[in-house]
């Protein structure tokens, strides 16, 4: 069986006022779950039938609504210095947005409290540490999902239909903190990778997932290399192997030119593992968090060499031998 | 290059880096590949709306611009109204002196604009200057408001009649200040075809205006022809160097100041695939550039210059004129369905230092996606027969339901040397116009003393 794509991630947790009490979302193995609704799926049927969602199951619907959302690409961070913050002056324009009649109902896409890879799916699952969040108090931060998630629930007793509910929601999702916005976007780069779901309409995408290569490719690729991020460009590429990257220079300006295939996003980029200790990685083999075997590149022209990396206090570093 | 030495660049904030500037360039570019077919109007939504997000979420711009900076709910806009019908433009150019609010006021009725649906006047009035003392500021603006309010009122008091004996609601819509108003009147029903004229009661004019139904069009020549699809990327980046043609001065260039607009798009449109080096429209660019003495910014660097295109010449050599004759020439020509759009030139003015073009439209495109006169769809400009050519630009509006009534200023000021002028709507995919000889009427709120 192949390494799925979720391989190299460690498991990632945010609170979520819910219910009069503090809740636990849980992000492993490819999937959200709402750790304090053991019977999610009842709780969805019911508010399906016109009884009162949550915010953690709005949350974990939202999750599923979003996860081959390219939106999720465009908007999520770039690397780990493109910092994405949702303030509330933005949650306030989603409410004013609302209220004022702007809203729209979200249809319940899937009867399902957990959304992500369909293998080794576990409710309720505890285990590692999880990741830390963004600073802030676990209450506070709560309480404004809590919010959050309030505003998007009245998108059920207003009219209409169309993309403002969409991104109303994603600001949601990008406020659960970094850590989920990088799985997030895993999982939409994983649906548009040639084992994913849409990998037979991706002709369509395109422009969307060049940019969202590029957009990531460049700063890693900077680094790796010291060049400016502007002189690198990266297409989708769908053939064998790991892909192609070549360098050349005109009038002093080094242009970085790549051919990745959209899965580098996924296993590769979104772990953040894309530069390890001054080499790019542009594979991976295999992966049993916090542990990958991973293909990398010393210096473009090289032939790919094969490293053993590791995750360790919030960081990839090659393993020793 | 050494290593590194790009983080130091960038590092130095400059104007070109700005967040506003980046906007507007996205802005830009993105409407122009709309606007030439390349990405739909849904995709350039979707693009600005998601680059506001981004920077909003990053702390680069006001978070409440995140929903506030662009055109909302874009994927569900009403379609691209079309036009509901054949129009019938009927010259009137009728004046009368009358009494309106207690003011001495002279009207002009323009251009009559039928359809199967609606009947139109175009309306123009000037009020004599009031004599007052000036209030105080709050005073003076309190009274403008209260002045302005009792005006519409007033404009409402008109009634027609027609040949046959029947009688008809008139409704005024428009706007105007102390002194000029102008809009049009919405006659109601529909006259039948067997009226020969209508008569409009106008307050404290000695005699009704007589409107006649069955006046002859004026015969104005009148064409359309389709447009290469291939050339629209061209007549794009051409118009926008037409736009800012006129404003561009060598001097300012000398010590290298920076780039017009024109130049960034049109490396931009290069970048995105729309355009190629071997683009007409990028030679003729470096043509401009090479007459600034400059050379292009570094995209462009490989392009071939051209030749500057006569008619743009013919604008930079009078954009500064004031020899414009003045006076009123009622066209009322229907053009033809251009793209959607049917439009009804009603009058054109000439000033000393330009010209006024007055249009009615069905099947205009909403206005809060592309803007009226200068739609991104649309270009209005003109030709005379002695070489020089004519850009538009909006200086008043009002749309409703795809309806809009546009007024247009067309500069440099008319040649006084020419006889015709072609008055060209330029579409997407086809171009309409109409030629209009320059009998200049007098205007009539200019050589006719109020009583």
């Amino acid at each position: 069986m192949s390494t799925p794509w979720w391989a190299a991630f460690g498991p990632a947790e945010a609170a979520v006022s819910c219910g009069g009490g503090t809740h636990t979302l849980r992000w492993a193995d490819g999937s959200l779950i709402a750790i304090g609704h053991p019977d999610a799926e009842g709780e969805l049927v019911l508010a399906a039938l016109g009884g009162d969602s949550t915010p953690c199951l709005d949350l974990v619907r939202a999750w599923g609504r979003h996860s081959d959302d390219l939106s999720v690409l465009a908007l999520g961070p770039r690397s780990a210095s493109d910092r994405v913050t949702v303030t509330a002056e933005m949650l306030d324009e989603v409410q004013a947005r609302l209220v004022s009649g702007w809203a729209a109902p979200v249809p319940i896409a899937r009867s399902t409290a957990t959304f992500g890879a369909a293998t080794r799916r576990r409710s309720g699952w505890t285990g590692s540490t999880p990741m830390r969040l963004r600073t802030g108090s676990a209450r506070q931060m709560a309480a404004r999902r809590s919010a959050v998630s309030r505003l998007v629930s009245m998108q059920h007793v207003t009219s209409g239909a169309g993309g403002e509910d969409d991104r109303a929601d994603l600001l949601r999702l990008f406020d659960l903190g970094e850590p989920f916005q990088w799985r997030l976007a895993g999982a939409v780069a994983h649906a548009w990778s040639a084992d994913g779901e849409h990998a037979g309409t991706r002709d369509r995408a395109r422009p969307a997932l060049a940019a969202a290569l590029t957009g990531r490719l460049a700063p890693a690729a900077a680094d790796w290399l010291d060049v400016d991020p502007a002189g690198i460009e990266a297409v989708a590429y769908d053939g064998g192997g790991w892909g192609e990257l070549s360098v050349s220079s005109a009038s002093g300006v080094s242009h970085v030119r790549a051919r990745l295939p959209v899965s580098w996003l996924a296993t590769v980029w979104a772990p953040g593992f894309a530069v390890v200790e001054g080499v790019l990685i542009v594979r991976l083999l295999d992966a049993a968090w916090p542990s990958a075997r991973v293909l990398a590149l010393r210096a473009p022209g090289d032939e790919p060499v094969e490293l053993s990396i590791r995750h360790d206090k919030g960081h990839w570093s090659v393993a020793a031998s | 290059m050494s290593p590194g030495s790009w983080r130091q660049r960038r590092a130095e904030p400059t104007e070109a880096t700005s967040v506003d500037t980046g906007v507007q360039r996205i802005t830009g570019l993105a409407a122009a590949m709309t606007a030439i077919g390349a990405i739909s109007e849904a995709t350039q939504n979707q693009v600005l709306e998601d680059y506001q997000t981004s920077l909003a979420i990053r702390g680069m711009t006001d978070p409440n611009l995140i929903f506030g900076h662009l055109p909302w709910r874009p994927w569900v806009q009403s379609p691209h109204p079309h036009a509901s019908g054949p129009l019938r433009a009927t010259p009137v150019g009728v004046v009368a002196d009358s009494d309106i609010d207690g003011r001495s006021a002279r009207i002009y009725l323009g251009t009559l604009v039928t359809s199967a649906t609606s009947a139109r006047l175009t309306f123009r009035a000037r009020f004599e200057q009031s004599a007052e003392r000036s209030p105080a500021v709050s005073a003076q603006q309190h009274q403008v408001r209260a002045r302005h309010h009792s005006m519409l009122h007033a404009l409402q008091n008109f009634a027609a009649t027609d040949s046959l004996g029947g009688s008809y609601g008139v409704h005024f819509s428009g706007g105007g200040g102390s002194e000029d108003w102008r809009g049009r009147l919405d006659i109601s029903p529909v006259p039948p075809a067997a009226v020969r004229w209508l008569d409009l009661s106008v307050p404290g004019a000695t005699a009704p205006m007589r409107i006649p139904l069955d006046a002859a069009p004026p015969g104005h020549a009148v064409s359309s022809r389709p447009l290469d699809p291939a050339g629209i990327a061209d007549r794009y980046l051409d118009n926008c160097m037409v736009e800012q043609i006129q404003e561009i001065r060598p001097a300012d260039y000398e010590d290298g100041g920076d780039w017009p607009g024109v130049f960034e798009l049109a490396a931009d449109l290069l970048a995105a695939g729309v355009l190629t080096i071997q683009s007409p429209s990028l030679a003729r660019l470096a043509a401009v550039a090479r007459w600034l003495k400059r050379r292009l910014p570094d995209p462009l660097t490989g392009v071939e210059p051209g030749v500057v295109p006569a008619e743009w010449l013919s604008l930079l050599a009078r954009a500064a004129s004031t020899d414009g004759p003045t006076g009123v020439i009622p066209v009322a020509a229907a053009l033809p369905v251009v793209d959607g759009a049917h439009c009804v030139v009603t009058e054109l003015e000439s000033e000393a230092d330009s010209m006024a073009l007055q249009v009615h439209a069905q099947g205009w495109p909403d206005p809060h996606r592309y803007g009226v006169g200068r739609a991104e769809l649309f270009r209005w400009s003109a030709r005379d027969d002695v070489g020089g050519w004519y850009t538009s630009s909006e200086s008043g509006w009002s749309y409703s339901d795809g309806e809009a009534d546009m007024d247009l200023r067309l500069r440099p000021a008319a040649n006084p040397r020419a006889h015709e002028l072609r008055i060209i709507l330029t579409g997407r995919t086809a171009e309409a116009s109409v030629t209009v000889p320059l009998n200049w009427q007098p205007a009539p709120f200019r050589r006719v003393p109020l009583k």
